[in-house]
Parts: structure tokens; C-alpha cells; sequence
């Protein structure tokens, strides 16, 4: 720092020189002992000394330009009440104050957060990368709710061991209040027809908990359900789940008074319902060809229990044979058709006569079953037509066709999709080519929808509704062909396993579907249907309650379609057509910046504490605290935010002292000359 | 139109012999009788097929007697494993090669065999016992005799879920066409040796498993398992 230099007033050798001369000289004197000689020397020395200029540099100091970081929070949560307006009014008023002041410079940064990451404010600050050593403090103007704090002062606020500020000015009156629900458990999926549990809880932040809260439980169409639950307590929750596919449930925590936002009081659910293994009963005529095809599609499913039951030795063709000899177990057929068979999913006849097998009182059975909401799929060949015919059963009174004994058809022909058909799930977009079929037959009269056409334009897949169940009848015993390659083959196992998931009722089968998702902040709806037109247009009701009327516009083969921006607002979106209800689900996007939404100092403050900087309430007052230069001492105080002002060297300055000024030298040599001249009189007087 | 299609028939492969393809019809058409006068099933008469010409999208089951003369085949072996693939049965038998009455050579009859399996899918094999399905899916059976007994059955190891479980081949030499043959005056021509009648009983019994094994699959195998299943509907 300081440093001595020297300035010569004539060439340095010159007055090197002079020195060893003058020293020379004064040598001799003094040992031939010169009376006077010494302040002679030291006179002629100080002389020199003065020629040679010794001067004392001294560097230059001068206040630091000061850069101050403004973080202005923009993230979701600011949106809250008047945050974001307070914030913004706020950080104009410290950039309007600052460019009042000389050497301070404000620079100012928003963060946007969100995306799942939350409000990442010190992240910035990072980012921000101002040179230290003007680098003087920075000012948070947030809501205080910031998910990147670290637990100890960032080293950027230690400066040369001093610390440097970080002011918190907090959006909001004072320490807020939020209700939040939050899911603890709910599982993906769940067994249709059995309940799904999960688990929530609803904390009260900001208020002691234990306070009785009212849940509001919301599933599809079906009367919202009020729960009691006490905050601060988990709850658990049944949601009986009716069908496959997926069911979205609301839930609604009733608002704190006072609260921040009831925003984060609702969650919303998606459960997927899955069937258990489905249960097929399979009951086969003559063994024939079909069998092995059904087989070869059933027991190939590991979500399917098959029983199978067929008669491989009619009553009439007992040769006699021992027993023991034989293989065959009488089958439980009062177990399976009438105790159990409720419990099935599916019934499948696969050209089944009676003749004397099943008492009439079990083919009642199945139909009771299709009344009451079961499937029964039939495949029809000549024994339709013949002695023993299932038309000459109970069961005749749920059949969608009526097949007269002369309606066997002996015909190469390839099954045609009918109108119906080309529009219905089942049979919509089957694989093709499909190989020919040789007998089919002809009925006298049907009803129900006919999706396959066999010769003469007749019905051949018939599908119909009975009561709470379904039939679908295949007037063919020729399906098989298609799974042995007959002519190239074609989509049996496709066509049957559409069928099957039709009769159990899998909502994606559905003739008359409506469907709607949410995608890039547009409604998607998709609306399946059995008929050409729709006579209105879809209702759609946003989150907020606001009901919207959708047109459907058609796209072909019974699909109509529309699209609606939902502006990203959040919650559920409701969607009815005729009768019909689809519903889809905004969720939050943010689930870290709503999990909490209070505006608080309790995360910043100790930060702000540590750094000796300030934390205040920004409240509603139209006034932003001071902005002051601080040399020494306190960093903030009421009213004001101080920034420290630190100083460094001017560089290639300094300020110089002579050490040995001419009045010094002009004085010193004529006191040494008088004193030598007065040592000279000395000895002459004596 | 093909009758095969309206009504269940057997085929038989045409082997170019007079006596062998008439042995074939007889015997599949003996069985054919036996099967329907004594099961549900309802049989046709046999049809002799010529892989690669003819379709046989419609037979369950395949009976192919294998001669010395047989030759290599692809367009027959493509077309057989077609068949197999689609679900069907191919048996392939070397008539009594191998037991004590055979004067034919037996590597003879290896190489023939050889060269009529040459290009076909065939599965890991093993040796039918009793236990397997087609040894209870009508007659209960502890060996498969044709005319001549004692030789070994060879099907596709179990474990093919996607074609429930169900062999595609068989391979044998029990001859077994000529111990189902009945003539047109409904007399057995052939002689079963050394059984006799009882031998050629067991033989029919075998055929009829194996027929309703071709149209019923694994349908014995799962029967033992409804119980258990209607027991774990019960919960």
C-alpha cells in the first residue's frame, strides 16, 4: 500500500556522484579532524537527500459502483389476491428510487416458476451472476412461499467477510392462512363393482388443526356425497366403482374462513377399474369344429376363468360300456345353472340343441340371467333349426331372430358389414380381408341391430338388448373358418373378443359413447353414435359452473367431434349429450406452488436475519421502504433498506507526500552551515 | 362347395398306393362310424387330401401313413405347416415299422420319415403316457395299440398355451388305419395281432380320443379344475 519513491531533481548519477565525493571528502576531514566538518558533511547530505526527491506514495480510495439484485416473484401463487399488483408497484417504486441515486445500480429480475418446480427465487440469484464487489445486497419482492431457500446464507452475501443484506418484502398484510386437502393414498386401480379406499387429510395452515371440516365427494353424474373430517386427521374414503375404464373423483374440503384460496381445497382423483378375471361359461353342442376356436381364445386369456361344459356322450348312445372304462364325470350342471350362474360374466352357446340334456328350468335360468344384466353370446347352425332348437325354450323369448326350420342356407358367401356395422365398435374397423363362409340362416324375423349381413342381404351378427342385459346372436356355425385360414382366414378373434367385452358391457364398446380429455389446454369430446345425426349439440359445464353449448361436427361412420379451449382454468369438466355424461379433468399443474399458499416470512426471514437485512410486510400501503447507501453500521432500519458502500483503489492513482520538502532542506543546511562556522570560530578564538 | 366345411370329416394324405389309400379310407371311415355311433360327435365320411393342392382349412385331423417312397415335399411341408399352425392335427404314421411283425427295414423307414418331416415345424416331442389328455378325453386308456402294440406315440411336449395346449403333430407306427378299417360289407379286413379283439377295441377307443381330442382339445384337462373353480366363485 504505502511505499516510499523517489523523484530526483537532476540525473541520479550526477548525484550519486556528488554523495561519494562529498562522503569522500568529509572522510578525510573528519579523521584529520576538521573542527566543523561533521555538520559540514551532514549539511551537504541533506542537500543531496533534497536533490534526490524522496517522496511517500499513498494509494487512492473511492466509494464501489453498488449493483442490487431486485427478485420479483411472478409465480403462480402470486396470482392470489393482489400479490402480483402489490409486488409489481412495489418494484417500480425501487427502480424509480434507485436511479435517483448516484453509483447504485438496480438490477431487476421476475421469476416466472411453476412447472412442477415451484418458486425458485434463489435459483435466480444464482443465475443473476453479478461481479463481486459491487455485487451490494439484493431485495426479494415475494409472497414469501419459496421452495429453493437454502438452510444457511449463499456464500455471495459474504464479501471480503463483511455480509451483505438480503431484504425481504412481503407481498400481504401479514402471516396468512390456507386450508389444503391433500390425497395421502389412492390407488391407481380398482376391482369394478368392489369399493376403492383412499386416504386424505385436511391441514389448516396457519390455525391450530382439529377443526371439523365438511369433505364433499363428487363421481361422475351420481349425487355428491358430504363427508365430516376433522383437520390435522386423515379420513378414509369408499368410491364404489361401477365400471371398467376410468372414474374421476372430486374432492372438495369446505373453505376456511379467511383462507387464502380455496384453490388447493379440492383434489381430483382418477381411478381405473379393472375387472377381475372374468368368468365365461361355454357351453357347446356336438363337439365341433367351433370348439377348439373358442378354446384356443378363452384359455389362451389369463384374465379368464373358462368353464366349459359339452356332452360327449348323449344319453342314447350308451353302448354298454363299464364305467371305469370311460373318462366321463358328470358335470355339476345345478351348480353351474342355477346356484352360480349369476356369477358369471359372459354365457356362450355354441350350437347348442337340448335334446334332453338341460332341464327347461335351467335355460330359464340363463334368460333370467340376460334380464337381469348378464351377456349370452349364441352361435346358430342347423340344429337351430332342428329337434331339441333353443327356439323351443325358455330362452326363446330373449332371442333378437326368429330362424324357421327351412332356413338353412347351403352357400359360399363372405359376411358383409351392414350400415350399422360399419359404424359400431364391435365390427367398426375389423381387420379385412375375410375369408368366405359355406351356411348360414336365414331368419324370418328379427330385431335388434344386425352388424353383419350373411346371403341375401340377411342378418348373420345380430346384437340386441333385453331388459338390463344383452344377446348377441351369429346366425352361422362358420366362424371357425375364419380362425383355420379357410380362403385367407379372417378376424375371429378379434370379432369374438369385441363381442364378448360388448355383452359385459366395457364402456369403450359402446355404440353410443361420449368421451372427452384434455389435452394442451384444449377439450377434446368425442361422441359415438348408432344413428347418422344428432339432434342437439353437447352441454359442457366448466369448472366454475358456466354451462357452454358445444356443436358436434360429424366425422364419418357414427363419430362426431368438437374441441373447446379451457383457457387452462382447473377442475372438472363436465360434458352431456343425450343423456350421456363424460367427464374430464384439468389437474393442477402445480401441485408444489398450491400445496401451500399463504404468504409468509417464516421461510425467508431467518435468511433475511442472518444477512442483517430486513423483512417487512409490504401491507397495503402505498409506500416501499427507502433505499439508502450504507458506509458502516446497521443495513436497515424502520423505513429504510441500506445497501454497505464498500471502497476500493483508484487505480494507477496515488497521492504523494515529500519526505524532505525544500523549506526542510533550505532550513536544515543553514543551521548545519551555521553550526560548522561556529565550531571553525571556535577553535580560532582559542 | 366343400362338403368338409357343412359337415366334421377326418382327412387322410394320399400316398399314391391303391392298398394303403384304401387301408386310410377304410380305417378313418371305420372310426368315423365308431366315434359316432358312441359319442356326440357327428362324423362325415373321410376325405384323401394332397397337401398343397387341396384345402384343408377343414379338417381337424390329418392321417398321413408314411411310405419307403415318400420323397422331401416344400410345397407340402408349407401347406402342412399351414395346417398346423391354423389349429389342425397332422399324424403321421409309419405302420408298424419297428414291432415284431415288420419285415420292412427300419433305417428305410427312418430315412422316409426324415424326408417327410423334412421342412415341417415340429415341436420338442415327448412319449404319450397316460397322463396326457388324449389317454382320457372319452375312453380312459393306458396304451395306444393299432394293429400291432407296444410301439411309442410321439406328441409335442405340453406348454403351448396359445393353441390350448393342444399337439399339433403326432407321430406313431401303431398302424392304426388298418385296425379301424371296416369294408364295404362292414367286416374288419385286417387282423390285429397279437391281441385280437380286445387289441383292436383298445384301438378304436384310442381313435376316438384322438378324435375328440382334435375337436374338443384340452377340454378333459380343464373339466377336473371346474369344481375347484366354481368352489373360488362361491367367495
Amino acid at each position: 500500500m504505502n511505499h516510499l519513491t523517489f523523484m530526483p531533481l537532476i540525473p541520479v548519477w550526477t548525484i550519486a556522484a556528488a554523495a561519494g565525493i562529498v562522503t569522500l571528502i568529509g572522510a578525510y576531514a573528519l579523521l584529520r579532524r576538521v573542527p566543523g566538518s561533521l555538520a559540514r558533511l551532514l549539511a551537504l547530505l541533506l542537500v543531496l537527500l533534497w536533490l534526490s526527491g524522496p517522496r511517500l506514495s499513498q494509494p487512492v480510495f473511492e466509494p464501489a459502483p453498488q449493483d442490487v439484485l431486485l427478485v420479483v416473484d411472478h409465480s403462480p401463487s402470486m396470482a392470489l389476491r393482489n400479490r402480483l399488483d402489490s409486488a409489481e408497484k412495489a418494484a417500480a417504486r425501487l427502480q424509480e428510487e434507485a436511479r435517483s441515486i448516484p453509483g447504485l445500480t438496480l438490477h431487476t429480475v421476475t421469476v416466472q416458476g411453476g412447472n412442477g418446480h415451484g418458486t425458485r427465487l434463489f435459483d435466480a440469484i444464482d443465475q443473476a451472476d453479478l461481479p463481486p464487489g459491487r455485487f451490494s445486497g439484493t431485495v426479494l419482492v415475494t409472497d414469501g412461499m419459496v421452495h429453493d431457500a437454502p438452510a444457511n446464507l449463499p456464500s455471495l452475501f459474504t464479501h471480503e467477510k463483511n455480509t451483505l443484506p438480503l431484504h425481504v418484502l412481503l407481498t400481504g398484510k401479514g402471516e396468512e392462512t390456507d386450508r389444503r386437502l391433500r390425497v395421502l393414498q389412492a390407488p391407481p386401480y380398482a376391482l369394478v363393482g368392489k369399493e376403492a379406499v383412499m386416504r386424505v387429510i385436511v391441514d389448516d395452515l396457519g390455525v391450530p388443526s382439529g377443526q371439523p371440516v365438511t369433505l364433499t365427494l363428487r363421481q361422475g353424474d351420481e349425487k355428491p356425497r358430504q363427508i365430516p373430517a376433522i383437520s390435522g386427521q386423515a379420513v378414509d374414503l369408499s368410491v364404489p366403482i361401477h365400471r371398467p375404464g376410468e372414474t374421476l373423483v372430486t374432492l372438495t374440503a369446505a373453505p376456511l374462513s379467511g383462507e387464502v384460496s380455496p384453490r388447493n381445497n379440492t383434489a381430483i382423483v382418477r381411478i381405473n377399474g379393472v375387472r377381475d378375471r372374468l368368468k365365461v361359461l361355454l357351453v357347446s353342442g356336438t363337439p365341433n369344429q367351433g370348439e377348439r376356436i373358442w378354446r384356443r381364445l378363452l384359455k389362451a386369456d389369463p384374465s379368464v376363468d373358462l368353464v366349459h361344459f359339452t356332452i360327449l356322450r348323449p344319453p342314447d348312445k350308451d353302448d354298454g360300456t363299464p364305467l371305469s372304462d370311460l373318462a366321463l364325470i358328470p358335470f355339476p350342471i345345478k351348480e353351474l345353472f342355477q346356484d352360480k350362474i349369476k356369477q358369471f360374466d359372459l354365457i356362450i352357446l355354441d350350437g347348442f340343441h337340448n335334446a334332453g340334456i338341460l332341464p327347461q328350468d335351467y335355460l330359464a335360468n340363463i334368460a333370467d340371467y340376460v334380464r337381469e344384466g348378464g351377456g349370452l353370446l349364441l352361435t346358430a347352425g342347423p340344429e337351430f333349426t332342428q329337434d331339441g332348437t333353443l327356439q323351443d325354450t325358455p330362452l326363446a323369448d330373449i332371442l333378437p331372430a326368429h330362424v324357421p326350420s327351412n332356413g338353412v342356407v347351403n352357400e359360399r358367401f363372405v359376411p358383409a358389414l351392414t350400415q350399422a356395422g360399419r359404424r359400431h365398435p364391435v365390427t367398426a374397423d375389423l381387420p379385412q380381408p375375410w375369408g368366405p363362409w359355406y351356411r348360414a340362416l336365414a331368419s324370418d324375423s328379427s330385431h335388434g341391430t344386425p352388424l353383419l349381413a350373411g346371403p341375401g342381404n340377411q342378418p348373420l351378427l345380430v346384437l340386441d338388448t333385453v331388459n338390463k342385459g344383452r344377446v348377441a346372436l351369429l346366425l352361422s356355425d362358420q366362424l371357425w373358418l375364419w380362425s383355420r385360414g379357410e380362403g385367407g382366414g379372417g378376424p375371429q378373434a378379434e370379432l369374438l373378443k369385441r363381442l364378448s367385452h360388448w355383452l359385459m358391457k366395457e364402456p369403450d364398446l359402446e355404440e353410443n359413447q361420449l368421451r372427452a380429455s384434455i389435452n394442451d389446454n384444449t377439450l377434446h369430446i368425442e361422441r359415438h353414435s348408432d344413428s347418422e345425426r344428432l339432434a342437439t349439440p353437447a352441454l359442457l359445464t366448466t369448472p366454475d359452473g358456466r354451462m357452454i353449448s358445444v356443436p358436434l361436427k360429424p366425422s364419418g361412420n357414427g363419430l362426431f367431434t368438437a374441441n373447446a379451449p379451457t383457457n387452462g382454468a382447473e377442475g372438472l369438466w363436465v360434458v352431456r349429450q343425450d343423456g350421456l355424461t363424460a367427464v374430464a379433468a384439468q389437474t393442477t399443474r402445480n401441485a408444489l406452488e398450491d400445496a401451500d399458499l399463504r404468504a409468509t416470512a417464516t421461510i425467508l426471514s431467518p435468511l433475511s436475519a442472518k444477512s442483517e437485512g430486513a423483512t417487512s410486510w409490504l401491507g397495503s400501503d402505498t409506500s416501499t421502504p427507502q433505499i439508502r447507501q450504507v458506509s458502516s453500521g446497521s443495513l436497515s432500519g424502520s423505513g429504510w433498506i441500506g445497501f454497505p458502500r464498500q471502497l476500493v483503489p483508484v487505480a494507477s492513482s496515488s497521492r504523494l507526500t515529500a519526505l524532505c520538502p525544500s523549506w526542510l532542506a533550505l532550513g536544515g543546511t543553514l543551521v548545519l552551515l551555521f553550526l560548522s562556522w561556529w565550531r571553525e570560530g571556535q577553535l580560532r578564538r582559542r | 362347395m366343400p362338403g368338409a366345411a357343412l359337415e366334421t370329416r377326418l382327412g387322410y394324405i394320399l400316398s399314391g398306393h391303391d392298398d394303403i389309400d384304401q387301408a386310410s379310407r377304410e380305417g378313418l371311415q371305420g372310426l368315423s362310424n365308431y366315434a359316432s355311433d358312441r359319442s356326440s360327435a357327428m362324423m362325415g365320411h373321410p376325405d384323401g387330401v394332397t397337401p398343397g393342392k387341396d384345402d384343408l382349412a377343414f379338417y381337424p385331423l390329418l392321417y398321413w401313413p408314411i411310405t419307403d417312397d415318400v420323397q422331401e415335399d416344400p410345397k407340402r411341408s408349407a401347406a402342412l405347416n399351414s395346417f398346423m399352425a391354423h389349429g389342425g392335427i397332422l399324424m403321421l404314421d409309419t405302420q408298424g415299422v419297428g414291432s415284431e411283425l415288420s419285415t420292412q427295414d427300419d433305417r428305410q423307414t427312418r430315412s422316409a420319415l426324415k424326408r417327410a418331416t423334412s421342412g415341417l415345424v415340429v415341436p420338442p416331442l415327448s412319449k404319450l403316457d397316460d397322463h396326457h389328455v388324449l389317454a382320457h378325453s372319452f375312453y380312459l386308456l393306458h396304451d395306444f395299440p393299432g394293429r400291432v402294440q407296444g410301439l411309442p406315440v410321439w406328441v409335442a411336449r405340453s406348454g403351448d398355451d396359445s393353441n390350448d395346449d393342444v399337439s399339433p403333430i403326432i407321430i406313431g407306427a401303431g398302424d392304426w388305419a388298418h385296425a379301424w378299417a371296416v369294408d364295404a360289407q362292414g367286416n374288419a379286413p385286417y387282423a390285429v395281432i397279437p391281441g385280437g379283439d380286445e387289441q383292436r377295441t383298445q384301438a378304436y377307443r384310442f381313435g376316438v380320443n384322438l378324435l375328440l381330442y382334435a375337436l374338443t382339445g384340452n377340454y378333459k384337462a380343464d373339466q377336473m379344475r371346474v369344481p375347484e373353480l366354481l368352489k373360488r366363485m362361491a367367495q
